[in-house]
């Protein structure tokens, strides 16, 4: 029985890095992104257009999520400054129709319940040899108000495919070859890759489906087929050009092996949310709030009314250098942002960027680095605004 | 009692600054410290009190956590000892809580001594690894000792119109003065050219714009005035010493009043220092400069806060060579952090004994002529903390 419920709005993100070229063409993702800071950008994009909106649930569909154990949809709440204690979230992953299922179940929890649904589908994949196959991530909005239609039908059960086994010089391999991701791969996008749970909905956005007087349709993986119906001016907004890309990604050295960072578990309970949805103080009798969040006013002592403050996400640089001494990761660009609401962030520029003082930028969110088989950790790094920086 | 003029520096004794691998924290904090006091020509025995200043034990394993340390390098039991930290204006600290216990009247002659040991590890996996490793697991990874003062530095040229010469200027001159100090880590004068082909560390600041990873310990003895009148063979006065301060570690380089010009804790270590010895026109009352240099940059903005010059002023007055050795107002004739190196305990309590021994006329070839009121700086953190004395001649 097909699903249907009311869509307000879609964005896609596309790291800005391409390996190869033609229809054989993949984009890559910056070595300290994954799919948790691809959705990040899919969503907080989509998601600054909608700033009133509430948010009741956050489904995040990916066949290449850095944890299995569920945190990776609650470290998207946070960094997308939603309400931990207010968003239903569920986690999709597995094969590459997680990102079917995930709309599939976002559809039918639009129907049932009150408030948005907001669906992240993202992807950064490699094969099992290492080589990358593609990154990219959707966000898809679910709301009342929407004046668009998302139907999710489903299709028969996907054929199994018959493996033919052979054995060779004592190695036994199976064709198809049996891999992580599981049987049916995501379908390849020409000139983007394999882009996995994000793999349909990136496709539907950049032309990829059928578009004609039924809406836009395209299937996702054998399993959905997504269906958008309404007026053509409001289909046309969800239909975008995939980005020119800039090249090979830059490589960054990873941590010695022997880099064991402060760790505390304690410590990334208390502070963890505060840090992922860059919360600062204000003082009521300052004009701009300060970061990190301290028990006293610089300005006005421990009598001042302080509340916490979200600081805002651009700015320009107010200082900036390129390190040499930091041995993870560099040389690293660090930099001084005067943000938008007057307040000040210090950090990295993001990897194979580089900035001027005056430039425009913003902060994205990327992992940091940890120890060897650590958690991964996220914070915001610093991004020249599009096109306004030079290729270093 | 107000401390200016009260307190006594009676004795001073410094080791040799370098990568001193034949020695033991120990026997560093021992050796500075009888010096100082066979400098004031009193007994350790008849010293009341210790302050030591190490600002980082973890290097040593953990020998400097506590000021025990005293008690085992003097065998200075069952006296008062305590240990102090504030960042890299830890040693003049020491001097400091000294100092005021003097001016209290609590003690007549006490030590304050400052050692650290920070070669007993290679560099990066001495100061480097604390801030790389212990520091906080997101907010500011990525910064660097010299990654934080080359903001400072981007922004002084940027905003003054000043080159990279300028900060070379700072590390000629301070490796001028240097040859000149027999206990320096470096003693071999350098080329502005030399200097800005160096390896880069952290842009603009290139190799040799930083001050070297060192070992040394340095004391002074110090005794109320009356004490110093009955017994000591030559003194000066403390005639103000000051701590300021900006903000912590970690929110000083967030913070929206932070110009990356200068640092707002000099300016107010030195406003109370000022106050405390009288002094309204530094420029003019002030014989010689043992300033905070631990980067090239930091020399010029801290001797623009000291009020030494006009804010974007100090690179002008450096290239004109009013801070030399022979100029109106000599800067770190020692050699600075640059040439002596930074054991970050040491320094501070280092830069007291240089400003001492120049206004008693015993600096050998780097004296500053007719010296009788110095003054002495000490910077702590990304300008979390600073650290002033002024010393004249009794």
């Amino acid at each position: 029985m097909p699903l249907r419920a009311p869509l307000l709005d879609a964005e896609i993100a596309l790291p800005p890095w391409r390996i190869g070229a033609g229809p054989r063409q993949l984009t890559a993702a910056d070595p300290d992104e994954d799919a948790v800071t691809l959705a990040w950008m899919a969503g907080r994009t989509l998601l600054d257009r909608h700033a009133d909106r509430s948010i009741a649930a956050l489904l995040f569909a990916s066949t290449s999520a850095p944890l299995t154990d569920g945190a990776n949809a609650a470290t998207l709440v946070s960094a997308l400054r939603l309400d931990p204690r207010a968003v239903l979230t569920q986690e999709f992953s597995g094969g590459a129709s997680a990102g079917g299922a995930a709309l599939a179940a976002g559809t039918a929890l639009a129907c049932t319940r009150p408030g948005a649904v907001l669906i992240l589908l993202a992807d950064s994949r490699a094969s099992a040899a290492g080589d990358p196959l593609g990154s990219g991530a959707a966000a898809v909005l679910l709301d009342a108000t929407g004046d668009l239609a998302l139907q999710v039908t489903p299709l028969g059960p996907a054929p199994s495919p018959a493996v033919a086994y052979a054995r060779s010089a004592g190695v036994v391999t199976a064709n198809p070859p049996f891999t992580r991701w599981a049987a049916p791969a995501s379908a390849r996008i020409a000139g983007l890759g394999d882009l996995g749970a994000a793999g349909a909905w990136i496709s539907l956005m950049t032309g990829g489906g059928q578009a004609d007087e039924n809406g836009l349709t395209v299937d996702s993986n054998q399993s959905w087929r997504l269906t958008v119906t309404g007026p053509d001016q409001a289909l046309a907004t969800l239909r975008r050009d995939a980005p020119p890309g800039r090249g090979a990604p830059p490589r960054l050295s990873g941590p010695p092996p022997t880099f064991q960072p402060y760790y505390s578990a304690p410590q990334h309970w208390r502070d963890g949310d505060a840090e992922l949805a860059l919360v600062g103080m204000r003082c009521v009798e300052c004009e701009a709030p300060e970061f990190p969040a301290a028990p006293s006013c610089p300005v006005h002592g421990p009598a001042a009314a302080l509340v916490p403050a979200r600081l805002a996400l651009s700015g320009t640089v107010f200082a900036r250098t390129r390190d040499h001494v930091f041995p993870v990761g560099g040389p690293l660009t660090m930099a001084v942002v005067e943000l938008a609401d007057g307040a000040r962030f210090y950090g990295q520029v993001v990897p194979g960027r580089d900035v001027a003082i005056g430039d425009p930028v913003r902060l994205v969110l990327r992992r940091m680095p940890t120890a060897a088989g650590a958690a991964p950790r996220y914070f915001y790094k610093i991004t020249p605004m599009d096109g306004t920086d030079a290729d270093q | 009692m107000p401390i200016s003029n009260q307190v006594a520096v009676v004795g001073t004794g410094v080791t040799r600054f370098g990568e001193l691998y034949d020695r033991s924290y120990l026997s560093l904090l021992h050796e500075a410290a009888t010096a100082a006091t066979d400098d004031a020509g009193v007994e350790v025995g008849a010293l009341e009190a210790a302050w030591l200043g190490t600002a980082e034990p973890q290097l040593g394993a953990l020998v400097g956590d506590s000021a025990a340390a005293v008690t085992e390098a003097l065998g200075f039991a069952p006296r008062p000892v305590t240990r102090v930290a504030n960042f890299c204006a830890t040693g003049m600290e020491a001097v400091r809580a000294a100092a005021l216990a003097v001016a209290a009247g609590e003690y007549e002659v006490v030590l304050a001594v400052g050692a650290e040991k920070m070669r007993d590890l290679a560099p990066r996996e001495s100061l480097v690894a604390k801030t790389v490793e212990q520091s906080h697991p997101v907010i500011a990874k990525g910064r660097t000792a010299p990654g934080q003062f080359a903001l400072v530095a981007s922004r002084y040229l940027h905003t003054y119109g000043y080159g990279r010469d300028v900060l070379a200027a700072v590390a000629v001159k301070n490796h001028q003065h240097a040859t000149n100090n027999p206990k320096a880590h470096y003693r071999t004068p350098l080329t502005v050219e030399q200097v800005l082909a160096a390896p880069m560390a952290a842009e603009p600041l290139g190799l040799l714009d930083c001050t070297p990873t060192t070992d040394g310990a340095a004391a002074v003895v110090l005794a109320s005035r009356r004490w110093a009148e009955r017994n000591a063979r030559q003194w000066v006065l403390i005639q103000g010493i000051g701590v300021g301060s900006y903000a912590g570690y970690y929110p000083a380089l967030f913070r929206r009043d932070n110009d990356f010009l200068g640092f707002a804790a000099t300016r107010a270590a030195a406003a109370s220092a000022y106050r405390q010895a009288g002094i309204t026109d530094p420029r003019a009352q002030l014989d010689l400069v043992e300033c905070h240099d631990c980067f090239t940059i930091t020399e010029i903005v801290n001797t623009e806060d000291l009020g030494l010059f006009a804010p974007g002023t100090g690179g002008a007055e450096l290239l004109a060579g009013t801070t030399s050795l022979g100029g109106e107002l000599p800067v770190n004739v020692s050699g600075g952090l640059q040439s002596c190196g930074h054991p970050v305990g040491a320094t501070g309590v280092r830069m007291v004994a240089e400003v001492t021994d120049q206004i008693l006329g015993r600096a050998g070839r780097r004296q500053v002529r007719g010296a009788r009121r110095g003054l002495a700086h000490n910077l702590g953190g990304p300008g979390a903390v600073a650290a002033v004395t002024v010393l004249g001649a009794a």
